[in-house]
Formats: structure tokens, C-alpha cells, sequence
């Protein structure tokens, strides 16, 4: 059985021992890191699944490492705990997508109540990108007309007026939209309409 | 003697007693017919009189009862004495007009009064005396119990204060001493840092609690493992001991103690404060750089007075940093030997120094919104105390240096 790996930022090492001990008492495996820097640094060579980041730390703080993540690793889930922090952080922190805004001393429930939060909202965030990934790729396999076809589809109208607005036959349109379930693995439209939404494809005027 | 002969000479003692009214104009009586209608006699006293007259001369003789409507008879009974009843005549020669025409005598009014009396009162005041010296005694025996273990208690119990030395006392209270002023200064400065230092206290007590539910949970387990919870016991048993170093440090630093000078290492107070500091600065977003020369010689100083200066200097320092952008809030400590001294220096990129760089050292002068404006001020005092100095320069770029001078040890020594 894999273990979830957590992160932890904190310029404290009786905090970061501490924390270990809680997180490796409840299974999961732990990294540690100093600073912002040398997550950034190593973050990279020893991938975590969530994050516990103490915000108040010399030279960049933790809000800091939150912003710079959003750009590249929006999926990680982050967890501030903080002995010093204040509604503007916490606002600012939660805002930002933060999963909690926990104070020291913490309670040990709690942490691991949020960090099993992160991890599920993670792991179905990553069951969603999957899902969308699949899809994203099931749509490539369509020709050009074929989504053409699908967008008027998915806005409701019947194949004589989709092969009159595109200057065809109904036969194409038919044997258009059976390449379009086939391809797409989607016997009914209105799982297509679903689907095209997700993914956002516009239905045609 | 019956009742009535008690009541008569009841009557007479008031009618002998001091009269209220001997000076003013003759009135007539009041009750007299005859005598021309005047309003009624403006003291009560002389209407007592009146009627305790009437009510002794009640069986007196024939003369005086016949007369007693006076009024009616003044031709027989010639000249009045006016001065203590007008308008009634009364014979002349009557003992008790006589009486009644003089002022008593001190000892009249009340003697046997007195004479009876006075034992009781005497006997009364002598026991609220025994009473009174009793309870002071028992009073001065309980703060002497108190007070008997303290060898260097500065009031004598039981020495009676004059008005004098118990003003000169409340005025020494009320000027304060240098020593009080930096203590208090140094109480205000720990007052500025009380929200990071109760956060580094916060961290310890974190850590004690978050290692104490994670050995919890390691003994819970089907197999608790025990060598995790030895590891996590050192751990708290090291932060415990980090939580008792700062409050001993705080301690030291509110204390108001003696001035003790010893042989102090300048490293060893940089690192104390920087200790006490480290949260705030953290949480400022201040950088700090240190360049302490190694093999310092030692100073003679009073290490508490010496970290409150380096700790009012590094405040201001961070102060001056607030309006600066968080990337260039740096502070440089460094220490080496100048010229025999051990030179000290806080420099920061801060707002840098006011014109006057003179004014900055005396007291009451401040440029902070909340400052008491001592601080300098009592730096350069415990600067001067410890035979050393202590000035501003502003850098080349921008904010400003502090220098602190002491003297090596040897120097003051020989």
C-alpha cells in the first residue's frame, strides 16, 4: 500500500520533528524542508501530496510559496499553521485555495483532519483531471467535420436541420453522428451535451 | 427631702445658670398685664427663668406671693434690679434676689455635680487609656513578627515618624533613581516585544503538545513503538528546557536588581538578545548579518544594562525598517577591537537620522508616535556609567550606525 507523502515548510527544527512524529504516528510519509527556497529547491526531486506550511519564515514566507505554486503545482493541496497569524493571512491564505488556516499549538485532530481533507480533495481533483485528460483525448480523435456536427448537435436540432445549415444531406449527418458516439464511446446525447460542456466545447447557434 | 423641694432647687440651679441675654435692652416680661403689648421675649432662656422663678417663689412668703402679679404693685416695691428680669419689682433686700442679681461663679452652676462625677470619668478615662496602650503594643508585636527576619527592612517599626522625614521619604519615592528609570525603560521595551516574545514561548509549548499527542498515538497502536516514544520524550524534555531559558532570560531582564559589574563577553549579550529578538525580526521580514570578531577581550559591565542597550538599538533599528520594502530590511551587528576599546555597531537601511543627531540622546525626545523618547537617552547613561560611549553616524547610503565604545577589562582594572 503507497502512503501519502507530506511536505512540511517550517524554520523550526523542534516544530518540523514534531510534526514528523504526528504525521509518521498516523502512517503517512514525511519530508521536511527549511525554508520556501529549499522546497523549491527539492520539491521538485522528492514529490509530496500535501503540504503543511508554517507562514511567518525568514526571507520569503509561506504565502509567498503559496502564490508561486499556484502557477505551476495548482493541485497541491496546502495547509498553514501559523503561531503568529492574523484574519488578513487567513483570508488571504484561504482565498488563495488553502485547504485550512490552522494556529499553534495545534490540535493533533485537527492537523490530520486537514490533511486527510487535502488529500481526498487532491485525489479527486486528480480523478477529474484523469477523466477530462481521457475525454480531452477521445475528442482528438474527431475530424474537423465531425465537431463541427457535434456542436450543432449538442444544440438540440435534428439532422435535416444541421445537413441544411451545413449544405448537406441528412444521410451524412446520420453517418456523421454515429462516428461522433463511436469515437466518443457516448450512446446518448445527452451524455454528449454533458460531456461537450465539461469540456467546453459551445453548442452552434 | 420630698419631691417637690428636689423639683424647687432643680428650678433654682436653672434659673442660676449663665444667662444668654444679662447685656441686652430691658424687655418686659411677657406674660405681665399692664406692661405695654410687646412680642414675645426673643430668648426662651429668659422665659425659663421666669417661670423657675414663679415656681420657687411658689411658698415663699406672703409678700412675695401677694406680689407675684408684679406688676400690678410696682410703687411699694421700689427700684428693680433691671439687669436679669424687667419690668417686676421685687424687695430689695430678699436673699434671693440677691442671687439672682450676681453671675454665678464658674463652680456654682454644677460643683456637686462635679465633685460626684469626676471620679467616674477619671476612673472611665484612665481604662480607654489601658485599652488603647494595649492594642498598640499588640499591633507593634505582630510587625515586629513580620518584619523581625528582614535584617535590611529601611523603617524602624515602633520608631515614631515626624512630618518631616515622612515627607522627605515620599519625596525620594516620587524622584526615581537611574536605576528605576533604565528598569523602566527596559520594562517598556519588553512591553514593544511582548507580541513576538510570547509567540517564541507559543513555539515550545506547540511543540511539547503536538510530540505529546504523536507519543499517544505511537502508544496506541497494536504495537506501540517505544523507541519512537523515547525520541519524542527527549524531544519535549528540550523544549521544555527552551521555554524556561527564555522565561529566565525575560526574568532577568524585568528583574530590577542591583547593578553588578562583571566580567561580560559582548558575544555572549549579542547572542541573548538576538535570542529574544529572533520572532520579531522574523516577523518584520529583517535580515540580520552578524560579523563578531572571535577572542573579543572581556568587558566589566553589568550584562543585563549592556543587552538593554543592544536591545533598544536593534528595536529602533527595526523601527526605522517598517516604511522601507520588506527586501531591504537589513540589520548588521558586528563587534571587534578599536583602538584598546571593544567597539560594538547596530547598522540598518533604515529612515536614517534626524538633523540634530545630538537631540536624539536626551530624554523625552523621540520620533515614534508611541515612544517614551528614553530610550537613547538612558543608553548613553548606562554607556557613560560603564566608562564608555555611545553615538550615531548615518551611512553613506542611507540609514543609520550606532556605535557602542567599552572599555577592555584590563583598562579598568589597572
Amino acid at each position: 500500500m503507497t502512503t501519502a507523502t507530506i511536505g512540511l515548510v517550517d524554520d523550526d527544527p523542534g516544530i518540523r520533528r514534531a510534526l514528523e512524529s504526528l504525521l509518521r504516528a498516523e502512517g503517512f510519509t514525511v519530508r521536511t524542508f527549511t525554508s520556501a527556497e529549499d522546497f523549491l529547491k527539492r520539491g521538485a526531486d522528492e514529490p509530496v501530496d500535501c503540504l503543511v506550511l508554517d507562514v511567518v519564515m525568514p526571507r520569503h514566507s509561506g504565502l509567498d510559496l503559496q502564490e508561486y505554486l499556484q502557477g505551476s503545482r495548482a493541485r497541491l493541496p496546502i495547509i498553514f499553521l501559523t503561531g503568529q497569524g492574523d484574519i488578513p493571512m487567513a483570508v488571504r491564505a484561504v482565498k488563495a485555495g488553502a485547504v485550512d488556516f490552522l494556529t499553534k499549538p495545534v490540535e493533533d485532530a485537527q492537523l490530520l483532519d486537514a490533511v486527510r481533507r487535502g488529500l481526498a480533495e487532491a485525489e479527486r481533483q486528480r480523478s477529474e483531471d484523469r477523466t477530462l485528460a481521457e475525454l480531452r483525448s477521445r475528442l482528438d480523435l474527431l475530424s474537423p467535420r465531425e465537431r463541427e456536427v457535434l456542436r450543432h448537435v449538442i444544440a438540440g436540432k435534428p439532422n435535416k436541420q444541421i445537413a441544411a445549415e451545413l449544405g448537406t444531406s441528412e444521410q451524412t449527418i446520420k453517418v456523421h453522428r454515429m462516428r461522433i458516439t463511436e469515437r466518443m464511446k457516448m450512446p446518448s446525447v445527452a451524455e454528449l451535451v454533458r460531456t461537450a460542456a465539461r469540456l467546453g466545447i459551445e453548442p452552434a447557434d | 427631702m420630698t419631691f417637690g423641694a428636689w423639683a424647687r432647687l432643680l428650678a433654682l440651679l436653672v434659673l442660676l445658670g449663665p444667662s444668654t441675654d444679662g447685656e441686652g435692652p430691658p424687655q418686659p416680661p411677657p406674660d405681665f398685664p399692664g406692661a405695654p403689648a410687646r412680642e414675645r421675649p426673643a430668648s426662651p432662656n429668659l422665659a425659663i427663668r421666669v417661670k423657675a422663678l414663679r415656681f420657687a417663689l411658689a411658698d415663699r412668703p406672703a409678700e412675695f406671693s401677694s406680689s407675684l402679679p408684679l406688676a400690678r404693685g410696682t410703687s411699694q416695691l421700689g427700684p428693680v434690679p433691671r439687669t436679669r428680669l424687667s419690668g417686676p419689682a421685687l424687695p430689695n433686700d430678699s436673699p434671693w434676689l440677691a442671687r439672682l442679681s450676681r453671675h454665678p461663679s464658674l463652680w456654682e452652676p454644677g460643683g456637686w455635680t462635679v465633685v460626684g462625677t469626676a471620679p467616674v470619668v477619671a476612673s472611665l478615662a484612665g481604662l480607654v487609656a489601658i485599652i488603647l496602650a494595649h492594642r498598640r503594643r499588640t499591633r507593634q508585636a505582630a510587625v515586629h513578627g513580620r518584619t523581625a527576619a528582614w535584617p535590611t527592612w529601611p523603617i524602624e517599626v515602633g520608631r515614631p515618624r515626624t512630618g518631616a522625614t515622612e515627607r522627605n521619604r515620599i519625596e525620594s519615592a516620587v524622584v526615581l533613581e537611574p536605576g528605576q528609570l533604565a528598569h523602566l525603560s527596559r520594562v517598556a521595551t519588553l512591553g514593544v516585544l511582548s507580541g513576538s516574545l510570547a509567540h517564541e514561548l507559543n513555539q515550545p509549548l506547540s511543540i511539547i503538545l503536538t510530540n505529546a499527542q504523536a507519543a499517544q498515538r505511537l502508544l496506541n497502536r497494536n504495537s506501540p513503538d517505544f523507541d519512537g516514544v523515547r525520541a519524542i520524550l527527549a524531544e519535549i524534555v528540550k523544549e521544555d528546557r527552551r521555554a524556561n531559558e527564555l522565561t529566565q532570560r525575560l526574568r532577568a531582564l524585568l528583574r530590577r536588581g542591583q547593578i553588578q559589574l562583571q566580567p561580560v563577553r559582548v558575544l555572549d549579550c549579542v547572542d541573548e538578545v538576538l535570542r529574544l529578538v529572533k520572532g520579531d525580526l522574523a516577523r518584520r521580514g529583517v535580515r540580520t548579518h552578524c560579523a563578531l570578531a572571535e577572542g573579543l577581550p572581556a568587558v566589566l559591565a553589568d550584562p543585563i544594562q549592556l543587552q538593554q542597550v543592544l536591545l533598544n538599538l536593534i528595536v529602533n533599528a527595526c523601527d526605522a525598517m517598517d516604511a522601507m520594502p520588506p527586501g531591504g530590511r537589513e540589520l548588521s551587528l558586528t563587534a571587534c577591537v578599536d583602538a584598546g576599546d571593544v567597539r560594538v555597531t547596530v547598522c540598518d537601511h533604515g529612515v536614517g537620522l534626524p538633523r540634530d543627531r545630538e537631540a536624539m540622546f536626551e530624554p523625552f525626545h523621540s520620533t515614534k508616535p508611541q515612544g517614551l523618547g528614553l530610550g537613547l537617552a538612558i543608553s548613553r547613561m548606562i554607556l557613560e556609567a560603564h566608562g564608555g560611549r555611545i553615538w550615531a553616524e548615518p551611512n553613506p547610503d542611507f540609514g543609520a550606525t550606532f556605535h557602542l565604545c567599552l572599555p577592555r577589562m584590563e583598562d579598568r582594572t589597572r
